[in-house]
């Protein structure tokens, strides 16, 4: 840290040679490494746990059939091969992209998740920017004095909606938006209506929006008691100033960590509250895939959450990087 | 003394332990219990008893059988002909039903718990004492189960493993110990980093001594809050696949299957969603309660007796 | 002193309430500081000192303080009297601030330029072309040669010298009238803080701005200091023209102060601890005289064989990573480094952060190992030795708050070594932690205390009561008294020296304070970015330094001496 070579430029300006440029990859080859990991991982344990569930072929034929119709369908998919056999082909196969076809509807597994993708991500997409428009400037305020009476309630209420699950809240929101007042429907989903969406968006927030407020507030009230707060207030800051200008930004780059495990979480909530409002999305299909055991729709779903998780978490990571001045100069 | 930052928080601090060394030491005494216990404690303290007898003796309290009903009886109101909240759409006893509902979560989740407990904090340890291909693996596994959402992973597993008590208790106790297993390695590494820790490694103290007498009890706090806070994530967890009719078998008074069984009835009988839908509130909140309890009594603590 | 003071404090008294306890801060404290004057205000921890900078803008928080009598004026303007708005205005304006830790003390996520911007554009009326000229021009002045990089750097990429040298800049960067500095350069090394404190006085003589400087070390206040407040436990017990008051003090704690330090004090003396000035209210100036035995310990060097010895010593770091996670490069914090240590010497590692004194101990205890050499004991490598002969080496660390588990009673702390291999019984240890309680000067009765219920010092000693309970030869002593005040430091030195001779102990002393090292070692070794720049006796190395980077050095630490010779 501090020597006697205190005027030295620091190394912050070399110059981008090849080795540099390695370097500069290294974590995106590490990041890929990972998720390759994490999707062999995936897929290989699935492959094994849903043979253990059940027959293929048995859902394929259905439950009358008889002993040669049965032989015919495993010979047709390779299910008379032995099980090792069947998992490198498989492997094989997924490298390319290609699951299977649907067991239910005999479209391409692929295809049939991709297209709830668009309406899964519109449903998250509401859901977490209405969590950020509120939670932010609700926990920047409870941050900042944490022990003001009205501050207290406010943080009261927040725990107390914490402890009410997502699907409890979209139950009651049926009850009393479509059921008792009738504003709203209580099912369904229109591109072209806003007002479908309304059920299902308030529903998804309220997964998220109590806790995310309270690490807001909780990485606020930190921010304000370091020592540059204190440094700003000793050269005339505001209250505002202090807020504003110095805790919040530090304590939303706190908070970035959070960002990945949080839509994990909200992409597990949608499976449950699109299931509720029929909201023809990838958690929906999931449900719809698991119980009728429909295992290639299962196998691509699985990837493709996988994925998007991943893909997440190394999207935040990035922008953080590059948000973070800590983390953009000190590289790998 | 150069190492006090003149922090006015931490002034304040430095000032009254020096005023009061040994205001936390002592047994249980009324002055020391009038200063930890606040309002949240006592609420937490109250609705945890009466989780704990209800779970315990549920049958003492229960009014009716709660898998039979009377079809003459259906959609009573509250507090109607003895039915303390009502009855449903086969006229069993909601009360009943949701005493029953308590039972059979709480077995469900406190089962799960200390399966993740268990596993969780000894992966945690094993990751954290030292560098190597433990450790790798470890933190290779978390990180997987990690990027995953649980409900997805329990949703599939539930499925595929079939209904019913075990295999539930099962899913969510070998799936969902990431929780522990974080919290135990990030303490467990600082404490490894400890001087004290450092001092016993140099004087040829045992491992295991290490891991048990040092590390242990130093995460020993933060396991339970943990652990209050994990047990009303299962409980969700548990309620929330029972209602997508995946968790307990149909039929079995849970809260899940009563939630479920309320949909087609909400204009009718709003009270076959609230009573479940209260009683799942109630006890989260109890839970969290516990757990921020729990927390802040450390805190306190620690305030002294912790760096 | 000016009949218009700058500052002027009359009998304040400030009190922490909270809904169980008050605690007085300030019992009354009386205050003056004239224009262009630099002031100091000196006290051990817990004296009050920082409480009454933070309060002279008034930065503690107003819902725990209580200001039950005394007013603070600044200017002529009462600051208690002042609502948010306008001290707003004095803060940073009129009055302004440096902290003691350069490290936090910077928002992380702002430049330079936005931080210097947020102080000159709050409090002057220009255009940030010349706020940006303004602040190039302060960050020049404070000797940092490439000013615009400085100025758009963040404060990671900056060393903590550097850092402090921006908040120096910031404080004189609206022209205020007084600099309140609070420890401005404890966290930094001794060469960074002689550059600072130079840098300070002149910028303020320059500026004709006064300047309050709250400090521990009585050094740093005669090098710098016009006049000089000392306080102890929310009063101020002396004041004065700082060559009166620290050439003839009047008060005991200020005498006391001063003869706990080992600054000018005969080499392995035992110094007056001002607990037991302030008890016995004693006169006693003299340092007891040095003994017999402490004066054999120089003539012990020159035996056949040394007990401990470092040959080629190297430890080293990976650095960078590559894909497969194998080091690719590694930064070396040990460097061949060759020592050697008798029976009952005492050999002293003296360096500044980053020169590898910790790393060198942690090999020694086998916490990190080593890339190349060996390390011998008793003429054999250390590893070759059974468990029970490798325990001869025992630490102390720095850190008397992490060094001892919280959980455990000092009598399970200070027999743990002793549970190794074998399970004593309870009593029979307990037995043993009152031995070594009464050997180091704790009372016996207290073992079964916490840690938490003793202080800094008293921690310090069942640190090494814990090292003595395996009858050790060789202590490792890594910076024992850094983190402890001069009166505790001056006991824990005694405590030291008390043991060295009783049981012919050795020691392996690291430390970054020249004048402790000059008085507890026989000989001593510099070491600088890994190596050993420079090892001998004592009285030679420290007085008549060969290398160039001692004499830096030696230049740069603050002593009283010097600070009088100059004045």
């Amino acid at each position: 840290m501090s020597s006697v070579t205190e005027n030295a430029p620091s190394a912050a300006n070399s110059k981008a040679t090849g080795q540099d440029f390695i370097a500069g990859l290294m974590p995106l080859l590490l990041q890929l490494r990972k998720l390759a990991w994490l999707l062999f991982t995936v897929t290989t344990l699935l492959f094994f746990l849903l043979r253990a569930a059940g027959d293929p072929a048995l859902v394929l034929a259905g439950n009358d059939a008889t002993p040669e119709q049965l032989a015919a369908i495993r010979a047709q998919y390779g299910l008379d091969r032995p099980l090792i056999i069947q998992y490198f082909s498989y492997m094989w196969n997924v490298l390319q992209f290609d699951f299977g076809k649907s067991l239910a509807s005999s479209e391409p597994a692929l295809e049939k998740v991709l297209d709830m993708l668009p309406r899964t991500l519109h449903l998250a997409g509401m859901a977490i920017g209405f969590t950020a428009l509120i939670a932010i400037p609700l926990g920047s305020w409870l941050g900042f004095k944490p022990e003001n009476p009205e501050r207290r309630a406010v943080s009261g209420f927040l725990f107390i909606m914490q402890g009410v699950p997502g699907f409890v809240t979209a139950l009651v929101l049926i009850q009393v938006f479509a059921v008792n007042l009738r504003l709203l429907p209580s099912l369904g989903y229109e591109v072209a209506d806003p007002r479908t969406w309304i059920l299902p968006t308030a529903s998804l927030a309220s997964f998220l929006f109590p806790s995310l407020t309270r690490v807001v507030a909780a990485n606020v009230a930190e921010a304000m008691r370091e020592d540059y707060i204190r440094t700003a207030r000793a050269n005339g800051a505001t209250q505002s100033e202090l807020l504003w200008g110095h805790a919040v930004p530090n304590a939303l780059l706190g908070a970035a960590a959070l960002i990945g495990t949080q839509f994990a979480f909200l992409l597990g909530g949608s499976a449950i509250i699109e299931t509720i409002f029929s909201w023809p999305g990838m958690g929906w299909l999931l449900l719809e895939s698991v119980q009728t055991l429909d295992f290639p729709v299962v196998q691509a779903l699985a990837f493709m959450i996988a994925i998007m998780v991943f893909s997440v978490n190394a999207c935040t990571d990035l922008v953080f990087r590059y948000l973070d001045p800590r983390l953009r100069t000190k590289g790998a | 003394m150069s190492d006090v930052k003149s922090n006015p928080a931490a002034i304040i601090d430095a000032a009254k332990n020096e005023m009061n060394p040994l205001s936390v030491q002592g047994r249980f005494n009324r002055a020391k219990l009038k200063q930890v216990a606040n309002v949240e404690i006592v609420i937490a303290f109250i609705l945890f008893t009466i989780i704990v007898v209800l779970a315990l003796f549920g049958s003492f309290f229960q009014t009716h059988d709660p898998m039979q009903g009377d079809l003459m009886k259906r959609f009573y109101k509250v507090g109607q002909d003895g039915y303390i909240l009502g009855s449903d759409h086969l006229g069993r006893d909601l009360w009943s039903r949701a005493v029953a509902g308590l039972q059979w979560s709480m077995a469900c989740a406190l089962t799960a718990n200390i399966i993740n407990l268990m596993i969780g904090t000894t992966l945690g340890l094993m990751a954290a004492e030292r560098e190597g291909w433990a450790r790798t693996i470890i933190r290779q596994i978390t990180d997987t189960l990690q990027s995953f959402p649980f409900m997805v992973v329990a949703i599939v597993v539930v499925v595929i493993v079939g209904h019913g008590f075990i295999p539930l208790v099962m899913t969510l106790g070998l799936l969902s110990w990431v929780v522990f297993m974080r919290v135990v390695y990030a303490e467990a590494t600082s404490i490894y980093q400890r001087d004290y820790v450092k001092a016993a490694r140099i004087a040829g103290v045992n491992r295991f001594a290490i891991m048990f007498g040092h590390v242990l009890p130093g995460v020993r706090a933060s396991l339970f809050v943990i652990f209050a806070f994990h047990f009303a994530g299962l409980l969700i967890a548990e309620s929330a696949l029972s209602f997508l009719g995946i968790g307990a078998p149909l039929g079995v008074p849970t809260w899940g299957n009563m939630l479920a069984e309320s949909r087609q009835y909400l204009l009718k009988a709003p009270g076959m969603l609230l009573v479940p839908a209260g009683a799942i509130v109630m006890a989260v909140i109890t839970m969290n309660l516990v757990g921020d309890g729990i927390a802040s009594l450390s805190r306190k603590r620690g305030r002294s007796i912790d760096v | 002193m000016s009949t218009n003071p700058v500052v002027h404090v009359d009998n304040l008294a400030l009190h922490f309430v909270s809904a169980d306890s008050v605690v007085e801060a300030l019992k009354g404290i009386t205050l003056n500081i004239g224009p262009g004057e630099v002031v100091g205000i000196v006290g051990e921890s817990g004296s009050g000192k920082s409480v009454t900078a933070l309060n002279m803008l008034r930065l503690l928080p107003r819902g725990k303080t209580k200001i039950p009598h005394g007013a603070v004026s600044v200017l002529g303007r009462d600051v208690l009297a002042m609502g948010e708005k306008e001290l707003q205005k004095v803060r940073g304006g009129e009055v302004s601030m440096i902290f003691q830790e350069p490290m936090t003390a910077l928002n992380p996520v702002l430049r330079v330029r936005e931080q210097m911007f947020d102080v000159i554009l709050r409090h002057q009326k220009i255009t940030p072309a010349a706020a940006e000229k303004l602040s190039i021009q302060l960050l020049q002045d404070m000797k940092i040669q490439d000013a615009e990089r400085v100025f758009n750097a963040y404060p990671h990429e900056l060393s903590g010298g550097m850092r402090q040298r921006v908040m120096i800049a910031m404080a004189f960067s609206c022209q205020p009238k007084l600099i309140v500095a609070d420890e401005p350069t404890t966290a930094l090394d001794v060469t960074v803080q002689a550059q600072i404190l130079n840098l300070l006085k002149e910028r303020a003589k320059a500026t004709q701005t006064s300047v309050m400087l709250i400090t521990h070390d009585l050094a740093v206040v005669a090098q710098l200091c016009d006049r000089v407040y000392v306080m102890y436990k929310g009063k101020i017990v002396e004041e004065g023209v700082t060559r009166d008051v620290i050439g003839d003090p009047q008060h005991i704690y200020t005498r006391a102060l001063l003869n706990a330090l080992p600054e000018g004090k005969t080499p392995k003396s035992r110094l007056e601890t001002v607990a037991a000035a302030m008890i016995e209210g004693g006169d006693k100036v003299a340092a007891t005289p040095i003994t017999a035995s402490a004066q054999a310990g120089f003539t012990q060097f020159g035996r056949a064989q040394p007990l401990f010895e470092a040959v080629n010593a190297t430890v080293r770091y990976a650095k960078k990573y590559n894909f497969f996670g194998r080091p690719i490069s590694y930064n070396t914090a040990v460097d061949h480094v060759n020592l050697s240590l008798y029976e009952g010497e005492t050999l002293s590692i003296v360096g500044e952060s980053g020169c590898g004194k910790t790393s060198f101990a942690n090999s020694i205890v086998g916490l990190v190992p080593l890339a190349e050499g060996e390390l011998r004991y008793k003429g054999k490598r250390l590893q070759d030795h059974d468990e029970i002969t490798r325990r001869e080496v025992q630490i102390v660390f720095q850190d008397p708050q992490s060094s001892l588990d919280p959980r455990w009673p000092i009598w399970r702390i200070m027999t743990e070594p002793l549970t190794v291999g074998k399970t004593p019984g309870r009593s029979e240890l307990r037995e043993t932690a009152e031995g070594l309680c009464q050997l180091v000067g704790l009372d016996p009765r207290s073992i079964d205390r916490l840690p938490h219920e003793f202080s800094g010092g008293q921690r310090q000693r069942i640190a090494i009561g814990r090292a003595l309970s395996v009858h050790p030869r060789l202590l490792l002593l890594d910076e024992p008294t850094s983190a402890l005040d001069v009166s505790v430091q001056a006991q824990i030195l005694n405590l030291l020296l008390d043991l060295q001779e009783k049981y012919q102990l050795s020691y392996l002393f690291i430390s970054h304070n020249v004048a402790v090292v000059r008085h507890i070692s026989d000989r001593v070794a510099v070491m600088y970015m890994g190596k050993v720049v420079e090892s001998g006796t004592a009285e030679q190395v420290l007085t008549n330094p060969t290398d160039a980077y001692t004499r830096t050095l030696m230049e740069a630490v603050p002593t009283l001496e010097r600070a009088f010779a100059a004045a």
